[in-house]
């Protein structure tokens, strides 16, 4: 087994999930209430509603980074518990982000 | 031999960085799955921690400029609107596709995907060469981390080439010029 403490890359681990998920997130929510969504997420009008979506996702990506980092610093974890929700985030990233599925959230259904 | 601005950007985008991406995807990924304590020695183990660091963290630059350059230069051209109902969409890469039935499908289903799959490449990039960053040679030792990883830069290496083949296809169908 590692010496080192397994927080800080699980933490790391994990916020990528999250900022995934969260961007995955941001395009299902943006499907399901465009007018309120789009220009929430549109910060600039070149680019449109993904400009939000990616900053916003990268954004929560760092943060969680941060605050999952000063969580688990000195820690060791169930590590298969923390891959497992690493991996969860992951797919469910994967499944929003796929157009056939975040279409069932909007007016194509 | 003439190349437009956004030409050379979107074959800097495309075919330059993520070219290289998806090709030192293949190096990082043997090399992970090299990095067992029963194969290597800890001069070996050495060596392949150096290449590994070095090689993840170039993956994860080459990841951010990718999807920066792609979302806020290649795809401002991409959907920029016609002026006029009687434009020449060719021009106008989104609508040229939206414009007929065989093609719309390129938009609706290929660059939503594409322009949304891309961004979780750069996040587990990171990620992923930090971990590998902050165990260095201890990643021997601990088998669970290492397939996390390994699986990880699987999953990222098919989330890069979904969206690389359906860039190449759109550009194909309708080049951004």
């Amino acid at each position: 087994m590692s010496e080192k403490f397994n927080g800080p890359p699980l933490a790391s681990l994990t916020a990528a999930g999250i900022g995934s998920f969260s961007l995955g997130l941001f395009v299902v929510l943006t499907e399901a209430f465009p007018q309120a969504m789009k220009p929430l997420m549109t910060l600039d009008s070149g680019v449109g509603p993904l400009s939000g979506k990616t900053c916003y996702a990268v954004g929560i990506y760092f943060l969680s980074w941060i605050i999952l980092y000063f969580c688990f610093k000195n820690k060791q974890l169930k590590e298969m518990f923390w891959i497992k929700v690493t991996f969860l985030f992951l797919f469910l990233a994967l499944l929003t982000t796929f157009p056939p599925v975040f279409l069932l959230f909007g007016q194509h259904a | 031999m003439e190349v437009s601005v956004k030409e050379m950007w979107t074959v800097l985008h495309g075919m330059i960085l993520g070219s290289v991406f998806l090709l030192a995807f293949a190096g990082a990924v043997a090399d992970l799955y090299a990095m067992n304590s029963q194969w290597l020695t800890p001069a070996g183990a050495n060596q392949g921690v150096k290449r590994l660091k070095i090689g993840l963290w170039s993956m994860s630059i080459i990841s951010w400029v990718t999807v920066i350059s792609g979302t806020w230069m290649v795809y401002i051209w991409y959907r920029a609107v016609p002026p006029d109902a009687g434009a020449d969409l060719t021009q106008f890469p989104r609508y040229f596709l939206l414009s007929k039935e065989t093609t719309k499908g390129w938009h609706e289903f290929g660059m939503e995907w594409k322009e949304h799959v891309a961004w979780i490449v750069p996040l587990f990039m990171t990620s992923i060469a930090y971990v590998v960053h902050y165990y260095g040679t201890e990643l021997r030792a601990n088998p669970k981390i290492r397939q996390a990883l390994f699986w990880l830069l699987i999953i990222s290496f098919g989330a890069a080439a979904a969206a690389g083949i359906f860039g190449a296809f759109i550009n194909k169908m309708a080049a951004t010029r």
